[in-house]
């Protein structure tokens, strides 16, 4: 009995300690924002275009970029930035695109490609895991926040 | 099958398929951009519906009998395809979007299709863009959030202030012409849309025939994230001769102003649990010859998320048309009516993309008819009432993708 109740404690924290973490992501903008440092609470506003659908100084159309499927980049993006669950995302772009033609988030399927996309695009903003922003991809785009 | 019928049907395909060839056209050549979203709403319904309709005369009826009660019921139990939108958005470009919606539908035994919205808008600044083409109606809350998308709307119904006429209702829902809107002013948020359109009986056809301008305006503001306050009101002309919307009456008798005015709040935050919008309607038609008559109607919607799957919820919403029980409003109700709906529901969200909602609902219409006129018998002096109630049991899946 005392052996199993001092195996339990160890159990747990080696559980713990080897469960994924979870990643540590870059909200990423292009080169030609003029914002260089943005807040979570400001982030979440301009990727949901909720006061603003274009950016203040370049006036561009905000375009939110996400990834196209499930990831735990997503998940974190989501739970600490927006605080939305994926399905509550999915309506409420459903509810802006139906109500006044406004687009959806563009999706992507891996950070490569929303780097790429981010790099082309002036109004874009975008996430990605912070281990995928090489000295090449961060020539190419602005991070404003980083979220553990 | 009949020849004429066979021959309708088939310019009816033809129609259909020239749309339908149109739609893919444009997509195929925007499509490259990647900007173009093309979206399906289906919503079919089971459902079963009781009526139970009672006339209490205090009169005479045709035979000449005096009846103070007769009761009639009626049941059925159908499944319903309900409509099948076609949706279609595109960014042209930094500043220009298109949005296409086509429905369509089954009744009876036509096929009909009907191009809902078809519009296009110039993002100018966050205050101020230009909506150009077939759009809703900026009148109300409800009006310009759910309507078709029954995937994204509370509940299976439409209130009754807010139904179109194609389901019984008068508010002329969408119309075509130009609104001017602004959004996110101050810090209050403060948002507002101008219509000019086309008006009463047309409903976006490109055959209006007479020289008046509608003005829908509307302003609101919006202090807390989903919190919605809004104003808006309906000015136009009425013209006599003219069917009025719903066609319960075939000619209106006299030339005249319509005023609609609505105050809406609104609460339906997706973060949040409790979700609430009441609406206010109040409608007087100015005749010239005959005076003014108004009709009033008010909802109040309730719901509350107990989780992210299941929110029950409750639609209470009372109509009048008619200032009192012996003075109809011929834009609305010749005959005064007085509405009762009260619709109880739960609905449960499998995902943002389909979503099941089961609502039982129960609707009194009390109608006063006066005066009635009956061949050899001369004139009634008390008229009487006819009082419609009707249960209805419906189940209906909504699904976007």
């Amino acid at each position: 009995m005392k052996k199993i109740l001092l195996t339990l404690p160890l159990l747990v924290i080696l559980l713990t300690a080897f469960a994924p973490a979870s990643p540590e992501i870059a909200i990423i903008v292009n080169k030609e924002n003029t914002s260089d440092k943005l807040s979570a609470g400001e982030v979440k506003l301009y990727w949901l275009r909720k006061i603003k659908k274009r950016w203040p100084d370049i006036n561009k159309n905000i375009k939110p970029v996400d990834r196209k499927t499930s990831c735990s980049e997503q998940e974190v993006f989501y739970a600490k930035v927006l605080g939305m669950s994926a399905s509550d995302i999915e309506t409420y772009f459903t509810q802006k695109q139906y109500e006044s033609a406004e687009k959806p988030q563009d999706k992507f399927a891996s950070d490569a490609a929303i780097i790429d996309f981010v790099a082309d695009e002036p109004g874009a903003i975008g996430f990605v895991n912070i281990s995928s922003l090489s000295a090449d991809a961060k020539a190419k785009v602005k991070v404003v926040l980083t979220i553990q | 099958m009949h020849p004429k019928s066979n021959n309708n049907h088939t310019q009816q395909m033809k129609k259909l398929i020239t749309i339908i060839s149109v739609c893919t056209g444009l997509w195929a050549g925007t499509a490259h951009a990647q900007d173009t979203k093309i979206r399906f709403f289906g919503q079919p319904e089971l459902s079963n519906y009781n009526t139970t309709s009672k006339n209490y005369f205090q009169g005479v009826n045709g035979m000449g009998q005096y009846v103070t009660k007769d009761t009639t019921y009626n049941s059925k139990t159908n499944f319903n395809t309900g409509n099948y939108v076609l949706f279609v958005t595109s960014q042209l470009n930094d500043r220009i979007s298109v949005l296409s919606e086509l429905s369509f539908n089954n009744k009876g035994n036509t096929f009909t299709y009907e191009v809902q919205r078809l519009m296009l808008r110039y993002y100018i600044s966050d205050y101020f863009s230009i909506r150009a083409g077939k759009m809703f109606t900026p009148v109300g809350y409800w009006n310009n959030q759910f309507t078709l998308g029954l995937v994204l709307q509370p509940t299976i119904q439409r209130p009754m202030a807010i139904r179109p006429v194609s389901e019984g209702g008068v508010l002329q829902y969408r119309d075509a012409g130009i609104q001017f809107e602004g959004e996110n002013i101050t810090k209050a948020r403060i948002f507002y849309k101008v219509l000019l359109g086309n008006g009463i009986g047309y409903y976006g056809s490109n055959d209006k025939n007479d020289n008046h301008i509608a003005v829908t305006s509307q302003l609101g503001f919006e202090p807390v994230d989903g919190l919605k306050v809004l104003a808006s009101g309906m000015f136009d002309r009425i013209e006599k001769g003219k069917p009025n919307p719903n066609g319960s009456i075939s000619s209106l008798p006299d030339n005249g102003n319509l005023q609609l005015i609505t105050l809406s709040a609104a609460y339906m935050n997706s973060e949040k649990k409790p979700e609430f919008i009441a609406e206010y309607l109040n409608q007087k038609s100015k005749f010239d010859n005959i005076g003014t008559r108004s009709s009033s109607s008010y909802y109040v919607y309730a719901g509350y998320k107990i989780n992210n799957k299941i929110t029950p919820y409750a639609l209470y919403n009372n109509t009048k048309a008619g200032a009192n029980t012996t003075e109809g409003d011929p834009y609305f109700s010749p005959i005064p009516v007085k509405i009762n709906l009260v619709t109880v529901g739960v609905r449960y969200k499998f995902n943002s993309n389909f979503i099941a909602k089961l609502e039982y609902e129960n609707n009194t219409e009390k109608f006063y008819y006066q005066d009635i006129v009956i061949e050899g018998f001369g004139k009634t002096d008390d008229g009487f009432t006819n009082t419609i109630s009707s249960n209805r049991l419906r189940f209906q899946v909504a699904f976007v993708f």
